[in-house]
């Protein structure tokens, strides 16, 4: 029993080696993955909790001290369960407007090539004591000059560094300062607005706004609420937010009365919830990513032991029969092979796990910094993730053994003293010599294939699942980041040309010189609005018409043609069973107007990120606005449609519009289509897809090249002395090299073409199948068929390169010495 | 001690070998000047670890001397690179070894093409030689698709045998030949080595069988790594075996064997 052992473990060293490997792997991953999907309603509690994040904020446009201040902070004191809460004073500079040659924020680059960013902003005190919840800084740095603190989304879609110039022109004075860091704040993880600044900058701000118009004080509350629940915190933020909206609503209906001149308040709110939307979706698939992925390098541990235990058997049979003739059970043998393998997976097993803790935080820093967020502790490792991992593998591992070890049952002391060699045997020579036509070498490698049954079903397995998905990974990379047309229809985003809205009183001549320019095609508006679906919150998008849509949204179903019908989120109607045909409620509110409406779902759309659940016409907000008073509104926006190839840049668009009425112009919004998608959306998918690309590329390669050297070691070792005979008969070793490397090679193509192929095929139904679950169920990818091929070329010229290199020791095989070995 | 031959097919001058066993050098090939004339069936007679296999590799060009010259086909092999050496036996040496060593993943044709094939010459020729070959040392061609595993020992070697003279070696490179064969088997590979031998072919042959040994003409006997003696039986004719085997046993008696 113990030859059998040690023969095993001698001849399947770099095997033993490599299917530790893969065990730590799949342990690894699927902890991590696991801890991740398990771990992702505690990631937002403590995200906050590292980066001291509120869960809510609301702002409002009225000086501190004011009226709604007392009564806000009433409803504040009053509320059970709100944890906790600060006051902020913050300010409001509206960007110069008239002939936008004083820019209010300016950032410049490091080769001061010119101003890059012009924008109202918000600007917050760094150095405000009384602020509970200062946001956690990271990658700080220390210069000359005023600091000025920006999120990690700044960063991310604009093209500015930590460190780089900035400088503010507030009534006339410039302040010269950098980017001294990146603040983490989960409510403003999106905004790119709010800018912290140092103390003495907002002291000088303070003092400016006395005389600067175009400076607002303001203040801001930032609140708790105290619940542990993820799902009800977030019911519990909004219900405060819409409480304290009330207040200001309350407010300025009573000071309407009572003094009709008096000045409006507004109030802006936002909550935490705007980062769960808007990431969730992209780390539960990167959790079950990291799972699938984890049970495929289970399934690729279960071919190798099955291919290095038959091999056993094989090898072993000679020895395996003495052992039952001395009274050996074949229970016993098998036991003798679980027990090796249960050896190694228990060793690998607790190194996986020992690495699944270790490298958790980095993973969790990868799967927030996504997230634009730096929270490297936000999910910790789940016991339970553990134990299903460590069940999974060691149940996969040993089923294998057992079952690969059935072939000792038929071994007898008499067949085994014939080498197991068949009294009536069936075998047929395949790919015969005589028939050839080939070059000899390449025809001893496609013998060495058919050959060998079992490795080549084994390669081709293996080539055939990491194909598919680098196939597969292909496939979502070029959707996401190459052609992005497939994802922006999921997106439920419109892909206007252009999105335009300008603040001038008389927005008729901008408009106008925008109809003028040759190839205009339309102008559509557009508007968000907040709104309540049969009592649950979302948000809805308008549209003037849909007739000019670029953006192919509706999956099953049609575009609205009359006012009460609607496109819904698919995800939403699949949670609250909602059919085409249904009716459903929308509760609207906006400042005193109340107004429910009953629609019709005629089309259902794809929201990936979940910001939108109801689209249809603008007239649906006509109980609430009517139309001309929503084209007069700084909330609609203006898509602008020009026929194909006719659009204007950015630059010679603002320049026309610079031209009208002495350039004048008053810019409320004005972005391409790319940038209105893009800031919101593609910048994160355009990350994850990099990750994922090179995350799949790169473990390809490396279970390909581990699998490699394991089976050329092991064809080594077992096949010296043939090669031994081969050298002694004229073969060089590069003659050897070639017939190894060409018999891989024609299993990587089979494995890679059939994988690729299959993996192009499918990976929109898989992502239908799964999407599903995160508001996508109709993925229709455009299949890239050069990237296919590419996937094809890249696992073959893998294979041939680790072939030819892990074949070099054929070099050191010595015939007189190989050949002078007996037995 | 030996007569230089201005028809050699081998020569080699001062040939040593040595091996570092444990740290500790031995011997095995001391100073060697031999010729292997070219038609002769050449065998190399000698206790265990004399060296026989070890000289019969390095002429062959197998294994590589730790010092000295051979001098092969008028080339001198010990200069040439690894791979020259393998594309030299190629087309220069054809081998039989005691445990025959097919692939037994190849048929038995299979094993006889790979070597032929390595040739470069027309396929259908080698083909046909091959079958003709095979045929001649009594392998049917029913078996010609069989694997190594389903023939018996003296049918593995006449095939071994065949793969050794495809590609009409100048010599032929025999380590014991019958040391796995029963009596009947040995006889009926030794024959056919007598009718190659006859047919012009060079071989060399290693043996401790004083019944194979017979078969050669010319008999060497190595002793610590150098020839101590040879003697010359002139060709094998079947009906003066006793003679043979009288005069080579008084030979090796003579050599203490």
């Amino acid at each position: 029993m113990k030859s059998i052992v040690k023969s095993h473990f001698h001849k399947g060293k770099v095997g033993f080696i490599i299917t530790g490997l893969f065990i730590i792997l799949s342990v690894l991953m699927m902890i991590i993955g696991l801890s991740i999907c398990f771990g992702i309603d505690t990631l937002y509690q403590k995200a906050r909790n590292i980066s001291n994040s509120p869960d809510c904020w609301i702002s409002v446009f009225e000086s501190p001290g004011g009226e709604s201040q007392i009564r806000i902070e009433e409803v504040l004191k009053s509320t059970e369960y709100v944890e906790n809460y600060d006051l902020q004073e913050i300010y409001y500079l509206e960007k110069e407007d008239g002939e936008n040659t004083d820019k209010r924020l300016e950032f410049y680059t490091r080769t001061y090539i010119g101003n890059m960013f012009v924008s109202n902003w918000v600007a917050l005190n760094i150095d405000d004591e009384n602020n509970a919840f200062k946001p956690q800084l990271r990658d700080t740095v220390e210069k000359e000059g005023y600091k000025f603190y920006v999120t990690g989304n700044f960063i991310a879609t604009t093209m500015f560094s930590v460190g780089d110039n900035v400088r503010t022109t507030i009534n006339g004075k410039t302040y010269k300062g950098y980017i001294a860091g990146i603040y983490d704040d989960m409510t403003r993880i999106y905004n790119t607005a709010n800018i912290y600044v140092s103390g003495d900058l907002f002291e000088e701000i303070a003092k400016q706004s006395e005389d600067d118009g175009r400076i607002t004080r303001e203040y801001n509350f930032n609140i708790r609420v105290d619940s542990k629940d993820e799902a009800e915190s977030a019911k519990l933020q909004l219900q405060l937010c819409k409480e304290l909206e009330s207040v200001i609503v309350q407010l300025n209906i009573e000071n309407i009365t009572q003094d009709p001149t008096l000045p409006y308040i507004y109030c802006n709110y936002v909550t935490r919830e705007i980062f769960t939307q808007g990431t969730k979706s992209f780390i539960l698939l990167l959790g079950t990513a990291l799972v699938a992925f984890s049970v495929i390098v289970a399934i690729i541990v279960a071919i190798v032991i099955g291919f290095l235990v038959r091999s056993s058997v094989f090898d072993e049979v000679r020895n395996l029969g003495v052992l039952k003739a001395l009274g050996y059970t074949t229970t016993q043998l098998r036991l003798s092979y679980l027990a090796i393998y249960g050896v190694i997976c228990g060793i690998c097993m607790l190194i996986g796990v020992a690495l699944g803790i270790g490298l958790m935080p980095a993973f969790v820093n990868v799967v927030t910094g996504m997230a634009r967020l730096d929270c490297s502790k936000a999910i910790s490792v789940n016991v339970g993730g553990i134990f299903v991992a460590v069940a999974f593998v060691l149940a996969v591992v040993s089923s294998v053994v057992y079952l690969s070890t059935a072939k000792v049952k038929s071994v007898t002391p008499l067949s085994a003293m014939r080498n197991n060699v068949q009294t009536h045997s069936f075998r047929r020579n395949r790919a015969p010599l005589d028939k050839s036509k080939i070059n000899i070498n390449a025809h001893l490698g496609i013998k060495s294939v058919v050959g060998e049954t079992h490795r080549s079903v084994m390669v081709i397995s293996i080539v055939l699942i990491m194909s598919l998905l680098c196939s597969f990974v292909s496939v979502v990379f070029y959707n996401l980041k190459v052609d992005q047309t497939a994802i922006i229809n999921m997106s439920a985003m419109e892909n206007a040309d252009y999105y335009v809205n300008f603040s001038n009183d008389d927005k008729s001549p901008y408009f106008d010189a925008i109809h003028n320019i040759d190839g205009f095609e339309a102008e559509v508006l557009s508007t968000g609005v907040g709104l309540e679906i049969d009592g649950k919150y979302g948000q809805g998008r308008l549209y003037e018409n849909f007739d000019h849509m670029r953006t192919k949204m509706v999956y099953k179903g049609r575009y609205p043609k009359y006012a009460n019908e609607i496109l819904i989120d698919y995800a939403y109607a699949t949670e609250k069973g909602y059919k085409l045909g249904d009716s459903v409620t929308l509760h609207m509110e906006r400042d005193t107007v109340v107004s429910d409406k009953s629609c019709v779902i005629v089309g259902y759309f794809q929201n990936l990120l979940d910001m939108c659940k109801v689209m249809g016409f603008l007239e649906i907000l006509d109980e609430l606005y009517d139309i001309p008073t929503l084209e007069e509104s700084k909330y609609v926006q203006h898509l602008i449609y020009f026929e194909k190839g006719k659009a204007p840049n950015l630059d010679e668009l603002r320049e026309i519009l610079m031209q009208v009425d002495g350039g004048k112009v008053m810019f409320n919004g004005f972005q391409t289509g790319e940038d209105y998608i893009g800031r919101a959306f593609l910048n994160t998918v355009e990350t994850a897809a990099d990750a994922v690309m090179s995350v799949f590329f790169s473990i390809t390669a490396i279970v390909i090249a581990l699998l490699l050297v394991m089976l050329i070691k092991l064809k080594l070792l077992r096949e010296r002395r043939n090669y031994a005979v081969y050298k002694a008969l004229g073969y060089t070793s590069a003659n050897i090299m070639w017939q190894i490397a060409t018999s891989m090679l024609i299993l990587g193509i089979i494995g890679s073409i059939i994988g690729s192929l299959v993996g192009a095929l499918t990976t929109s139904p898989i992502l239908s199948l799964f999407g599903k679950y995160i508001g996508a169920g109709h993925f229709a990818f455009i299949i890239p068929w050069g990237y296919t091929v590419c996937v094809v070329l890249f696992i073959c010229a893998l294979i041939c390169a680790v072939s030819m290199l892990c074949a070099i020791p054929v070099r050191k095989i010595n015939p007189a010495k190989h050949l002078r070995e007996r037995g | 001690m030996q007569k230089l031959n201005d028809n050699f097919v081998i020569r080699t001058q001062g040939l040593c070998k040595t091996f570092s066993i444990g740290g500790v050098q031995q011997h095995v090939l001391n100073n060697l000047d031999i010729d292997i004339v070219e038609g002769d069936f050449t065998v190399i007679m000698g206790n265990s670890g004399s060296g026989k296999s070890t000289l019969l590799y390095a002429l062959s060009g197998m294994d590589r001397p730790t010092l000295g010259k051979i001098i092969f086909a008028d080339q001198t092999i010990t200069d040439f690179s690894n791979d020259r050496l393998a594309k030299f036996r190629r087309a220069n040496c054809g081998f039989i070894f005691q445990e025959v060593f097919l692939n037994d993943n190849m048929s038995i044709m299979d094993n006889v093409l790979a070597a032929g094939y390595l040739s470069g010459r027309n396929r259908k020729h080698v083909y046909q030689e091959a079958c003709e070959s095979l045929l001649q040392v009594g392998i049917g061609k029913d078996m010609f698709n069989k694997f190594p595993s389903q023939m018996s020992g003296g049918e593995l070697q006449r095939v071994g045998l065949v793969r050794a003279i495809i590609n009409s070696p100048k010599v032929i490179f025999a380590d014991e030949p019958t040391g796995a064969l029963n009596s009947a088997n040995s006889v009926a590979v030794l024959d056919i080595m007598n009718k190659l031998h006859l047919g012009g072919k060079s071989i060399l042959m290693v043996t401790h069988d004083m019944r194979s040994a017979i078969r050669g003409n010319r008999i060497l006997y190595l002793k610590d790594g150098v020839i101590l003696n040879e003697i010359n039986l002139g060709n094998y004719d079947a009906s003066q075996e006793k003679q043979r085997l009288d005069t080579l046993k008084a030979f090796l008696d003579e050599m203490g064997w």
